[in-house]
């Protein structure tokens, strides 16, 4: 197409000239719908009291502010919070990708009884929800006495499973597939064992899929909310999603008092004028914003390696 | 299949131990974390519990499959909607996905930058804290700004009422759609950079065009890819935590302790599910079958 555009340059095609048109505009279309979200949050989160409630301020709020940001940092507790998802993500992401690729190669490269029913179970594996399994999972784990900890999120992941496991395990096995065994063999002649030929030869290759995985399970880890909503009770380790919900029902549960009770008092007024719709919005943006930074730090990687990462089956 | 019963010989032994030893973390995990814990909720499906920390169990037999057909007013009616809304969206999803896939797989100036954009909900979008986003209503003002442009008055007058609140139904869906299909426009996209440049070249040659291009290369080469993203989009809707049904299921566990229901109820909603998935791979099968050839 590329080409027939620049060779035909000097007699123009109409008609391509419009095609590629119709393609930007479709493709800016759809963009905004993808982008309006994201823009609409931050811009809202900038806005002051007056300017959420002015529904002819919208894309330039006329008298910004930052103290939307000071309170949700406040009202989420940020580096108690901050800390405990940190941790969770962390700790999780490493164990699946360690588990994950010692059994992906396990099963790419090795032969040994039952490994297809094996591997069927690991793609049922993601096939089964956590919501199908978690009322055995919970009363196990509150029998072992780990309920109210971040075992039950951590534990599972360094054992293949986990937030999908299944989907990395198959990820890492395509891409084991996929790369020639020679480098291994000649790992193998100069002395090193099974082991230490993944660990020294195999993993250091994985590269663009490593970073896919990682990446996903980061993402998956920091975003999920259900599992913590089961297991973790006590306030001091809520994760971010857990804060962000609760802010969210304080913010609903004010509205109610404010529109439908009789008791329309003082206090409530203030307190909702100062925790209006933008602090939501700046809270938001406080808990997606690692997420963001992780996905531009690793975006070109990231896309590269999922085109080559073999995701198609075969 | 002979082969299987001829004594391995000392290497092969070797090969298998080794093989197993890389899987065992997941073996104890399957024990652990899978099979325990299913076999747990089929049997919790089928008992009576009577004491919770010892375990107390006696057998009730289809109980409470009966439970959720009779009795319960909500599950039948959150089914059909749960299911309903799953046959459309994941059509939908793929056709979305296909087609910005293939805008995206083309060559132009920004096509990098598109691509950050729209793997955007991919990263974001997969999770909670982009469904509190969204469930802010923040989707429907895009669509509203959107609606404006495409949709002006007086087009809106022209065409009639009817018109309009088909386009606009048209248009939420897409919306509630678009933001789905992440990872079903990155599989896409690797499944058209497998397909190999000669047969284009090819056909190009015989003056095909665009269009028949489309239809009789990409499509058919594309089968094993629209099959992996069927079942994906399947799994996806399925596991997706925020339809009714779950959140009826999840109630009726953990809100009103009625473990054994809730169990028997997400055995019924899995049945469901893998059904469907093994539909779609037969109807798919013979198509994927006709590429590999």
């Amino acid at each position: 197409m590329e080409k027939k555009l620049s060779t035909s340059l000097k007699n123009i095609e109409p008609a391509s000239i419009i095609f590629k048109l119709v393609v930007y505009l479709l493709l800016t279309g759809l963009a905004f719908v993808f982008l309006y979200p994201f823009l609409s949050m931050i811009v809202d989160s900038f806005k002051s009291y007056s300017d959420i409630t002015n529904n002819t301020v919208k894309w330039f709020p006329r008298d910004p502010t930052f103290s939307n940001y000071a309170l949700a940092w406040q009202a989420l507790e940020v580096f108690e919070t901050g800390w405990n998802s940190l941790l969770v993500t962390v700790i999780s992401t490493v164990g699946h990708v360690i588990s994950c690729s010692l059994v992906a190669y396990g099963f790419a490269r090795f032969k040994f009884p039952l490994k297809n029913v094996f591997f069927g179970i690991v793609i049922l594996s993601i096939l089964v929800p956590a919501q199908t399994i978690i009322i055995p999972s919970y009363i196990t784990w509150s029998n072992v006495g780990l309920d109210t900890t971040f075992m039950p999120m951590i534990l599972p992941t360094f054992f293949g499973f986990g937030l999908r496991g299944g989907i990395f395990i198959f990820l890492f096995r395509q891409f084991f597939l996929r790369i020639p065994k020679s480098l291994e063999e000649a790992a193998m002649i100069d002395g090193c064992g099974r082991f230490k030929t993944f660990i020294k030869v195999v993993f250091p290759s994985t590269g663009a899929t490593l970073i896919v995985c990682i990446l996903l399970s980061i993402v998956w880890h920091f975003n999920d909310a259900y599992e913590p909503s089961i297991y973790i009770k006590s306030a001091d380790m809520y994760l971010l999603p857990q804060m962000l919900e609760m802010l969210q029902s304080m913010m609903a549960q004010m509205q109610n008092d404010m529109t439908g009770g009789d008791t329309m008092n003082q206090i409530s007024n203030e307190v909702q004028v100062m925790y209006h719709r933008g602090v939501v919005m700046a809270a938001t943006t406080v808990c997606l914003s690692p997420l963001f930074i992780v996905y531009v730090a690793l975006q070109r990687k990231f896309i590269a390696g999922v085109e080559r990462s073999g995701l198609t089956g075969e | 299949m002979k082969l299987k019963f001829k004594k391995p010989t000392i290497t092969e032994r070797r090969d298998a131990l080794a093989g197993l030893a890389f899987i065992s973390p997941w073996i104890i995990g399957f024990c652990l974390f899978f099979a325990f814990p299913i076999f747990r909720s089929i049997q919790l499906s089928f008992v009576n519990v009577l004491n919770m920390s010892e375990y107390e169990i006696e057998w009730a037999g289809l109980q409470h499959y009966k439970f959720m057909f009779r009795e319960d007013a909500w599950y039948v009616k959150h089914f059909a909607t749960t299911a309903t809304e799953m046959l459309a969206q994941i059509p939908l999803t793929n056709v979305f996905a296909l087609f910005i896939a293939i805008l995206l797989n083309r060559k132009f100036p920004g096509r990098t930058a598109y691509r950050t954009i729209f793997f955007l909900p991919v990263i974001l979008g997969s999770g909670f804290i982009m469904t509190q986003l969204l469930g802010q209503g923040v989707q429907g003002e895009a669509m509203e700004a959107a609606q404006n442009i495409l949709l002006p008055m007086e087009v809106k007058i022209f065409f009639g009422a009817e018109f309009t609140a088909f386009a606009t139904d048209f248009l939420n869906l897409i919306s509630s759609i678009l933001w789905k299909c992440g990872v079903q426009i990155i599989i896409y996209l690797s499944g058209l950079q497998s397909v190999s440049p000669t047969l284009y070249e090819a056909a190009r040659v015989d003056s095909a065009t665009e269009w028949e291009m489309f239809w009789l290369i990409t499509l058919p080469m594309l089968t094993p890819t629209i099959l992996m993203n069927l079942i994906y989009s399947t799994v996806d809707c399925f596991i997706n935590a925020d339809n009714l049904l779950f959140r009826h299921i999840q109630n009726t566990g953990f809100a009103l302790k009625e473990w054994e229901n809730s169990a028997a109820m997400s055995w019924v909603f899995f049945l469901f599910v893998i059904l469907l998935v093994a539909i779609i791979f037969a109807i798919m099968r013979p198509f994927v079958n006709k590429v590999k050839d």
